[in-house]
């Protein structure tokens, strides 16, 4: 019997060492991983102005000024998703700015007015800039037929990448962009080149199209959370940015 | 023989404890191929993304240990998971040692493997008219598109394994996309050549249409990838006989038309929180559609086709995709 003991005690340990391995197994209702990485939070979606843009503190947000080139800024997008309760969707987070030459569609009163395109515009010359957490968005991700040549360093160590898609991907700091211009692959690693910080996150990275780019931080993706926007990233919905907009915060560059 | 049992259940528990993967980890890279055979192989999840319901592109130990810890759980016990029931294909109640062979015998697969570096997809469906005239060759279409007009929706979803077009409409019915159209609007480019849609799937979210309105529905179109035709195998080698589809929500656009719009204006359909374009919650809801039918999701990929696509009407709407797409059996 003495003998026993020592197994005894061993079997009793295991037994609570595997009980709790075993409890996070227990199927549960909408058993999501976001649940366990994300705050409970409310989904942002909208479209910002400049300054809603300038002032957003979650995703580091980038863009080409308040106009690029011959085009008016146009559009602005902010996206902010847990992840579905069933965990097919992933969290992420994004912000899309459009350049474009003239507004698709029609404004609600129905009649065209300035700065929306003729049917004889349409489709519009645009560039997009879309920025998303690189944790979220890793270059190991993007699938292999879908890279176009291999990547290079774009401004310094930033790696960009081509793609079959017809965008331009560059992956630096904490950050991806995936840059696209109507006008093809040359307007679009022109575009790619210009990226500077809007928002202060986005600033502290890249203050100026000038500052070459770091490399991108994979190593740092160890735990990431998807961070929640603060409330004053509230958008604005009835905000539409035009170059005539008068920022409230002087955007980076 | 106990004691050789609690010894042997202390060193996995141990190993587990020390683990920096431990086989209750909920990680995954995400990003990988399908398989309906191997696919289902790789159950263990290993890295920092967040996760979807499927592995990390690598039948390793990870996967193994998995497996064992849950050798012998019948369908009543805390331990046992469909998901780690294997054979026979559907599940028979338990982990038993058919189920540790699947996994065993695939050690060492990784779903670079089965990928096709060759094989030429677009990432997009194209509007039919082509600017060759009456040409009935979609080639220059939808292989290079010549113009942005061109390109209508991003392709969000592949449906593989055995989808056939009677079969995909078949699903698509039961489904909650009841509607089907066999007019042939959009064209895609796959494999090396150019065909028209082979399925048309709708739904209207609302019961009734106003006389003088369209109506607000979830809709996609899908292409058969490999038909047989053009030297094509009947069946892939990785996705046997699959379709490529394109799904999103459209708005009406009073009295005459729909758009994708930027913003999917009922998010609390899909999911508290949800945040998406109309073609982002097209995909979502055919998640959710398939999802209660039994079907297996093999995983998703980034295809990158994300470019925002202007449309006609709404005002000032850019949809666009987050380029990802979701692989779903078609059994």
């Amino acid at each position: 019997m003495k003998s026993k003991l020592p197994f005894i005690a061993l079997a009793g340990l295991t037994g609570i060492v595997l009980a709790l391995l075993v409890s996070p197994l227990t199927p549960k209702p909408n058993r999501g991983v976001q649940e366990v990485l994300l705050p409970l939070a409310e989904a942002q979606q909208g479209e910002l102005s400049i300054a809603g843009l300038a002032q957003l503190n979650g995703v580091p947000a980038y863009w080409l000024g308040e106009s690029y080139q011959s085009l008016a800024l146009v559009d602005i997008q902010h996206k902010w998703d847990p992840g579905s309760p069933d965990g097919f969707r992933t969290p992420r987070e994004s912000v899309i700015v459009i350049y474009s030459s003239c507004k698709p569609g029609l404004p609600p009163s129905g009649n065209p007015t300035e700065g929306y395109c003729t049917s004889e515009e349409f489709p519009p010359t645009y560039v997009s800039v879309r920025s998303e957490w690189l944790c979220l968005r890793l270059p190991s991700v993007l699938a292999a037929n879908r890279r176009s040549g291999p990547p290079v360093n774009l401004r310094g160590a930033a790696l960009a990448q081509q793609t079959t898609a017809g965008n331009v991907r560059v992956y630096f700091g904490n950050s991806t962009a995936t840059v696209f211009a109507s006008e093809g692959e040359e307007a679009t690693w022109v575009a790619a080149k210009a990226l500077r910080g809007v928002n202060l996150p986005g600033k502290s990275q890249v203050a100026n199209e000038h500052v070459p780019l770091g490399p991108p931080r994979e190593e740092d993706c160890v735990g990431f959370i998807l961070p929640t926007p603060q409330p004053t990233a509230t958008p604005e919905s009835t905000a539409t940015p035009t170059t005539d907009t008068e920022p409230t915060t002087t955007p980076g560059g | 023989m106990w004691r050789s049992t609690v010894l042997a259940l202390a060193a996995f528990a141990l190993v587990q404890l020390l683990s920096p993967n431990p086989a209750t980890a909920v990680n995954s890279k995400g990003q990988w191929v399908s398989s309906p055979s191997w696919g289902k192989a790789d159950v263990a999840p290993s890295s920092t993304l967040p996760p979807v319901d499927g592995g990390d592109c690598v039948i390793d130990v990870l996967d193994e240990q998995t497996m064992v810890f849950r050798y012998g759980a019948e369908w009543w016990t805390t331990l046992y998971h469909s998901r780690y029931d294997l054979e026979p294909s559907g599940g028979d109640g338990d982990i038993d040692i058919k189920d540790l062979q699947f996994v065993f015998g695939r050690d060492g697969r990784t779903c670079v493997a089965f990928w096709d570096p060759n094989m030429s997809m677009g990432e997009y469906s194209y509007k039919s008219s082509t600017p060759t005239g009456s040409g009935t060759s979609c080639y220059p279409t939808a292989k290079s598109p010549p113009s942005l007009i061109y390109y209508k929706d991003p392709i969000g979803v592949v449906f593989y394994n055995n989808a056939t077009t009677a079969r995909l409409e078949q699903e698509a019915k039961e489904h909650g996309f009841p509607e089907i159209d066999h007019d042939g609007e959009q064209r895609f480019w796959e494999l090396g050549r150019c065909t028209f849609e082979d399925v048309d799937a709708r739904v209207n979210r609302e019961w009734t249409c106003g006389p003088a309105d369209s109506c607000e529905s979830w809709h996609f179109r899908a292409e058969r990838g490999d038909q047989g035709s053009a030297g094509l195998a009947t069946t892939h080698i990785t996705w046997g006989k699959f379709q490529v589809a394109t799904p999103h929500f459209d708005d009406d656009c009073s009295p005459w038309g729909h758009f994708v719009p930027e913003d999917f204006p009922y998010p609390e359909e899909l999911y508290p929180g949800f945040s998406g374009s109309g073609f982002e919650a097209g995909v979502q809801k055919v998640l959710e559609f398939f999802n209660s039918g039994g079907h297996t999701f093999a995983g998703w990929e980034d295809w990158d086709n994300t470019r925002p696509i202007p449309q006609e009407c709404g005002d000032n709407e850019w949809p666009a995709g987050d380029g990802y797409v979701y692989y779903i059996e078609i059994p």
